[in-house]
């Protein structure tokens, strides 16, 4: 019977000692988090970490004891550098509880199933647990100042302190522990600037524009390469030259052009002075735009299909604008002359000047 | 955390299965970081140039009196322990009890969960976010930083002695919690922006037309579950215009788009840029009201990482004039 003992003392030595093993091995976490009972994942995320900054906290951790009803969570906060502050009118309409992302109902003081939390000083704020417990491993989570919004939209939160290592602690009744450090700069914020000028882009494709030689039987158009000695070498419409045009304006720009009528010496051909379809042997200088892209418009009476030129030396004539900002409009541009046969003879030409002006 | 356990009687089978047991422990123990380097050791008074946190008789055998007192004999054998900036004997604030004594002086030692001894020898911090761990191991303080000193029994009525004195061990660990975070430069700025170009912000405010580095943050911190890196702002903004964020989706914006955005590289420690700001091209997804992940760290490694930031704006050609700006907040959580 002695024997036998020792053998089944051995034998249960050894089932506790297997047990042990086992619950060791393969439920460790689960045994270290109960004796333990210090909080897991704490963190609290804050709007701004700079200096002497009303903060929004919200505070998030896994309790592994969870919060019996009436059990009391306490906060602390507290710095390396100075203290933090608690806004002196904050309460629970300031405050969000989350049980396991579940809001909790508050007031000032727990009822029933309504948990209680208060400003208990500067430093502390204090959570009181209604009738329904938090149960082990939940995660809590305190919304703190103007993220608060469950019941109300939280208005006051809490003040950092000086640069430095801002540390909460949650303490309380529910048995847990646990701290978390978060750091506070003097200024966590970076000021971007950038500058956007009053802009007006102006650009003419051509500076130098030809008809080759004039002819009374037909209309001659501009090109921009030199024909030489060729009589009207276009004889059908085509852009001579064309201009660009965008603003950031938001009133747009207008584009003028000035300069006279093409002039040989004494001699000039006569200029139309509205828009007028090409008459053959009859003298007329004149232009057309079009416009693409943007938003701008060829001004009357150079936008129908005749042609015009109501310009002079010293008389500028608006040929396109735009009312509002643009981007890139693209105008081209189309001349045209017919002699007559008294005509005199001669080499004709002219500048004519084109400006646009921004409307700021 | 720390696994308690004592152990039973042992007999010649029982030093095997425990050999077991300590392999087990060591394959299943959950990864405890220790960076906190608190050393403890029996020394002389006149040779702690640490903090006293337990004065001895003896350096086995002994009896106790606390660090406040001053008997002569005492000066001997004094626990000296150091290695922790802000380290301290307190009995408040933030601090663990080593060990209850019988009395002021000349006492015996119990464990700080009995109760029969009413004076306490403490481990402080000044640090609200050192995390004190105290605890009592048979044989040695493996997972803990440093045996501060040992006691000839447990629970109580024990003598007390130097770390090497006796089996039973007081343990004592100060995890400090660490987070650095800096932000090179306030201000930043791109100059005059262009319908025709990218342009690029720099610190000195004037901008760049080629891509460079406006700030840079660093992030540092021992937190187990590491930290993510957030912005927060609007974009670029004068009076009722602004220059549209690039969004959450990286893009390399065309000239004359009328965008923003920044992207970040990091260098240094386990920190990494988050998409989509890692890619080569841009982009920016925070509101003024909503955070974006800008970078993160899953675990905390105690060494710095480098977050270059740079940001670009385009413009398109009929934004009006203006001065645009914004203020983009950034902020470093951990996860103790």
């Amino acid at each position: 019977m002695t024997i036998h003992s020792v053998q089944t003392n051995k034998i249960v030595t050894q089932l506790i000692f297997t047990v042990f093993v086992f619950v060791y091995t393969f439920g460790f976490s689960f045994v270290s988090f109960v004796q333990a009972a210090s909080l897991t994942n704490l963190s609290d995320a804050l709007n701004t970490q700079s200096a002497s900054t009303s903060a929004n906290h919200t505070l998030v951790f896994t309790t592994p004891t969870g919060v019996a009803s009436g059990g009391t969570i306490i906060l602390t906060f507290s710095s390396s550098a100075t203290a933090p502050t608690i806004h002196s009118s904050l309460t629970y309409t300031d405050i969000d509880v989350l049980d396991d992302g579940v809001d909790l109902t508050l007031a000032s003081t727990p009822s029933g199933a309504t948990a209680g939390v208060v400003r208990t000083s500067a430093t502390v704020i204090t959570f009181t647990n209604g009738s329904s417990p938090i149960t082990a491993g939940s995660v809590v989570t305190f919304k703190i100042g103007t993220n608060a919004t469950n019941q109300s939209t939280g208005v006051f939160g809490i003040t950092s302190g000086t640069a430095g290592t801002l540390y909460v602690s949650i303490t309380g009744s529910f048995g847990d522990t646990g701290v978390m450090s978060v750091p506070i700069l003097s200024n966590s914020a970076v000021a971007v600037s950038a500058t956007v000028d009053e802009t007006l882009s102006f650009s003419v494709s051509d500076a130098t524009i030809f008809f080759g030689n004039l002819s009374s039987s037909f209309a001659c158009f501009a090109q921009g390469s030199d024909p030489g000695d060729t009589t009207c070498p276009t004889t059908s419409e085509a852009e001579a030259f064309s201009m660009a045009a965008h603003t950031n304006s938001p009133t747009g720009y207008t584009l003028t052009v000035q300069g006279a009528t093409l002039t040989s010496g004494l001699n000039t051909i006569t200029a139309l002075p509205a828009n007028t379809n090409s008459s053959a042997g009859s003298e007329q200088f004149g232009m057309r735009l079009t416009q693409s892209g943007g938003s701008g418009a060829v001004t009357a009476p150079y936008a129908a299909s005749g042609y015009a030129y109501t310009a002079t030396s010293s008389t500028s004539a608006q040929v396109a604008s735009a009312t509002v900002a643009t981007t890139t409009d693209t105008y081209s541009v189309r001349y045209i002359t017919n002699i007559s046969s008294s005509t005199e003879a001669g080499s004709y030409s002219t500048t004519q000047t084109f400006v646009a002006t921004a409307n700021f | 955390m720390h696994l308690l356990y004592h152990p039973v009687n042992h007999n010649h089978n029982m030093k095997n299965n425990f050999s077991i047991v300590v392999a087990l422990m060591l394959i299943g123990m959950p990864l405890h970081v220790v960076y906190a380097a608190l050393s403890c050791s029996l020394t002389t008074s006149a040779l702690c140039s640490g903090t006293v946190v337990l004065r001895l008789s003896g350096s086995d055998n002994a009896h106790a009196e606390l660090p406040s007192q001053a008997t002569a004999v005492y000066d001997s054998n004094v626990i000296c322990c150091s290695g922790v900036t802000g380290l301290g004997n307190s009995c408040s604030g933030n601090y663990g009890v080593l060990a209850k004594l019988s009395g002021v002086t000349n006492a015996h030692v119990e464990e700080n969960t009995e109760s029969n001894y009413g004076q306490n020898a403490c481990l402080s911090s000044v640090y609200a976010g050192d995390i004190i761990t105290i605890g009592y191991e048979s044989v040695d303080c493996t997972g803990y930083d440093t045996t501060v000193a040992s006691m000839s029994g447990t629970p109580t009525n024990a003598q007390a002695g130097g770390p090497s004195a006796y089996t039973n061990k007081i343990c004592a660990d100060i995890f400090s919690q660490a987070i650095s975070f800096t932000v090179s430069d306030n201000t930043i700025g791109f100059g005059s922006l262009s319908s025709s170009a990218l342009r690029y912000a720099t610190g000195d405010g004037t901008g760049s037309s080629t891509q460079t580095e406006a700030f840079n943050m660093t992030v540092n911190t021992n937190a187990p579950y590491g930290y993510i890196l957030t912005v927060q702002g609007d974009t670029l903004t004068s009076g009722g215009n602004t220059i549209t964020a690039i969004g959450g989706t990286n893009t390399t914006p065309t000239a004359g788009t009328n965008r923003f955005g920044i992207r970040a590289t990091a260098t240094g420690g386990s920190g990494a840029v988050s998409s989509p700001y890692s890619a080569s091209g841009f982009a920016y997804a925070g509101t003024t009201t909503t955070a974006s992940t800008l970078a993160s760290a899953s675990t905390g490694d105690d060494v710095t990482t480098t977050y270059s930031v740079r940001s670009v704006a385009t413009i398109e050609q009929v934004l009006p004039a203006g001065s645009y700006t914004t203020t983009l907040t950034f902020v470093a959580t951990p996860t103790f």
